[in-house]
């Protein structure tokens, strides 16, 4: 069953048009990551399939309902973390998960139960009776997610809730999404952290421009663009000559002169590629300094559909 | 209730404060009523006021007038000069001036229709005194008039009657006790002002910042239940900070609140806070950050309390001020509570007064309710 249901959604702003005949399906029980460039609308998307925005054109079904701005019914079944922060500087952190989890979960026993548990799985415990201004960025950000979750909607969205959060509780975090989803919510996440959509998400769509422009499985997505390995190489005594050269190997895919003396070459498949670099680099004497080969990323997919890296 | 109890948290937070505004208040009170010294009023049985009167009649009856106004006032003798006589009552050097026409005597004791020039500051409390005793001198005489007694008999009982009542008048006296509750209610323009914005526009502006109304909005609770239970904090915070001064001043000042003078400042206080609180409502909506919040709190209070003659009592203040201030609320407030303690006896001017100062801020009341509306509904259409 889909959990949304997205249909032919448009939203300008003016002139600008955000979101072009935006088509998206959330399965339930799925982590779908939204993946696109600063602008590209994941935030207006989120916003739409809220009803915090109006939107030119479309229709959104949450739950096999249509969404409105009062369907109450679908509102509380739904957690949202918003990319900007939204918590009460007059509150400390236990009193704004207390408050934003209250307002979805009223008997007390069993919102305290949420609160403490939210708190643990955002790792706030030593900070309950902070005031929001007396955290650092990341501290804050966990906050923040934690007031989204703590009342276990069925849906939850996230909008690149780990910003400036250190790897390692970002870790903390990514497991205690994945022990939310566990659970049974499905959960839709925009982030610029390829790490963590290849960590966390079952299903990616890579938007840009309001356009989307590729859905599928992280190896439905690296299959899609063939690419196979990829190998990076620093030689001091390069010339175009030997460039061309290269490129003459088996398997090709491209290749891309990074600097003056490094190359990055893409392969579409992943056999014997490297031998064959090295042969040539042996048989024409050049003079390597370092050679190594990696499996593509999702950032490569990234840059092979849009031309653009995910993050500046 | 999640945001009546939010409101709560934040009061509650907001407590050094509060208390901060409560004992300034009182310090500046006390310290105030202390240092008045009891002569330094309008105790009229202490100061007799200075009534400058023009005689051109040499009656009996108006002889015996003049013998009366001796007794309760000064009297002072001026050249007939009317440039200067206005001149005087715009400096309030002077605030009633009588002058009798020539014959007077006899036209009232022929009951023909010749008058008492008066010129006067009205509704000053001198105005006041002085025309209560004349009333009550001819009033005196027409009732003798009637039974058809002679001048010289006529004079003589007057004179007897009013000095019987010259005991019962020392009760209608203004104390010292009454000065300062109007002084007390006036000086409260400001703590009203400054208490109710700090709080209140403080919440409403956080209620109002995109990102948590936004976060509002994804609840299931629905924005009107929201918006109800941010006016249930704003209507409790406004009956608790009126309730915090006007008990105050019934421990104070108990002889002078528990009369009928005394219920009508508090009910005027009780007009002005829902003023007040549609001011700081208004704030709030308005301010787009605390900082800017705090700082048009300031402004608001400080300035009208300053204008509309919070600190400096109305009657000391400039004439172009005063006509500036007719347009704030607060003078309202201000000038109903001077004509309240003007007198213990109020009379149909007095209240008239009273009652255009309530109307007065019931319209404000209205015009501020109608702004906070119409900014409310454009603030919807922003968040989208
Ligand atoms: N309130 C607004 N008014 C006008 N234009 C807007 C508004 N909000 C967003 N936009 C524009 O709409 C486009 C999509 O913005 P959106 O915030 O959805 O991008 P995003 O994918 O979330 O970007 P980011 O990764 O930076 O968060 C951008 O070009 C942005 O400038
Ligand atoms: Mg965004």
């Amino acid at each position: 069953m889909n959990v949304i249901e997205v249909k032919n959604l448009t939203k300008k702003y003016g002139n600008l048009v955000a979101l072009d005949n935006f088509n998206l399906e959330v399965k339930e029980g799925e982590i779908l990551g939204l993946l696109g460039p600063n602008g590209s609308g994941k935030t207006t998307a989120i916003n739409c399939m809220l009803s915090l925005l109006e939107f030119n054109n479309g229709e959104i079904t949450i739950f096999g309902k249509k969404m409105s701005p009062d369907a109450y019914e679908i509102k509380k079944d739904i957690g949202i973390v918003p990319q900007n922060i939204a918590v009460f500087n007059e509150l400390t952190v236990y009193e704004n998960i207390d408050y934003f989890c209250g307002l979805y979960v009223m008997n007390k026993e069993k919102r305290k139960k949420l609160v403490d548990e939210a708190i643990q799985l955002v790792g706030l415990q030593e900070f309950k009776n902070f005031f929001p201004k007396k955290l650092s960025g990341g501290l804050l950000r966990r906050l923040n997610i934690a007031c989204g979750i703590a009342h276990k909607p069925k849906l939850i969205f996230l909008d690149e809730p780990t910003v400036a959060v250190d790897p390692q509780s970002r870790n903390n975090i990514l497991e205690g999404i994945k022990t939310l989803n566990k659970q049974g919510a499905t959960i839709i996440y925009t982030t610029h952290y390829m790490e963590e959509v290849e960590q966390l998400c079952n299903r990616i769509v890579i938007i840009d421009k309001g356009h989307i422009i590729a859905v599928g499985t992280k190896e439905q997505l690296k299959k899609m663009m063939e690419l196979g390995e990829k190998i990076t190489i620093e030689i001091t005594n390069l010339t175009k000559k030997h460039i061309e050269n290269l490129s003459q190997l088996p398997n090709i895919k491209n290749i891309r002169v990074i600097d003056e003396d490094t190359l990055s070459i893409h392969f579409t498949n992943n056999d014997h590629n490297l031998l064959n670099v090295l042969d040539y680099v042996k048989d024409n004497n050049l003079n390597c300094i370092r050679v190594y080969s990696e499996l593509p990323t999702l950032n490569d997919v990234f840059l092979e559909i849009t031309g653009k890296e995910l993050r500046d | 209730m999640q945001v009546y109890k939010v409101y709560l948290k934040i009061l509650k937070r907001l407590y050094p404060f509060i208390l901060m505004y409560v004992v300034i208040f009182y310090g500046i009170f006390l310290l105030q009523s202390m240092n008045e010294p009891t002569t330094n009023n309008l105790d009229f049985q202490i100061v007799k006021p200075s009534i400058p009167v023009i005689n051109h009649d040499d009656s009996l009856l108006t002889n015996t007038f003049i013998d009366y106004l001796k007794e309760k006032t000064k009297i002072v003798d001026i050249a007939f000069v009317e440039e200067k006589i206005s001149d005087a009552l715009f400096h309030r050097q002077i605030y009633y001036v009588i002058e009798i026409p020539d014959d007077f005597g006899k036209s009232f004791i022929n009951k023909q229709t010749k008058q008492l020039k008066i010129s006067k500051i009205p509704a000053s409390a001198v105005a006041i005194y002085v025309e209560s005793l004349i009333n009550k001198f001819f009033n005196t005489a027409r009732l003798y008039l009637v039974s058809g007694i002679d001048e010289a008999t006529l004079s003589e009982s007057i004179i007897k009657d009013l000095s019987k009542e010259v005991k019962v008048e020392i009760k209608d006296k203004i104390t010292n006790n009454t000065i300062n509750a109007g002084y007390y209610y006036n000086f409260s323009n400001y703590v009203y002002l400054c208490l109710l914005i700090l709080i209140i526009s403080l919440i409403t502006q956080v209620f109002n910042q995109t990102e948590l109304k936004k976060r509002n909005l994804s609840s299931p609770v629905k924005l009107k239940k929201i918006n109800f239970q941010l006016m249930l904090g704003h209507i409790s915070v406004t009956i608790i900070v009126w309730l915090i001064f006007v008990i105050g001043s019934l421990i104070l000042m108990k002889n002078v609140m528990f009369t009928f003078n005394g219920l009508l400042l508090i009910f005027n206080s009780l007009i002005f806070v829902i003023v007040a609180a549609n001011i700081a409502f208004l704030i709030g909506n308005l301010a787009k950050n605390s900082e800017a919040q705090s700082a048009i709190a300031n402004i608001v209070s400080i300035g009208s309390s300053f204008i509309c003659g919070a600190f400096v009592p109305q009657m000391f203040l400039d004439k172009k001020v005063l006509l500036l201030a007719r347009f704030l609320p607060s003078y309202w407030f201000i000038r109903a509570n001077d004509v309240i303690v003007s007198t213990s006896k109020l009379g149909d001017t007095q209240f008239s007064i009273i009652t255009k100062c309530i109307v007065m801020q019931i319209i404000f009341i209205f015009i501020i309710y109608f702004m906070n509306l119409v900014i409310t509904k454009f603030r919807r259409k922003e968040v989208k």
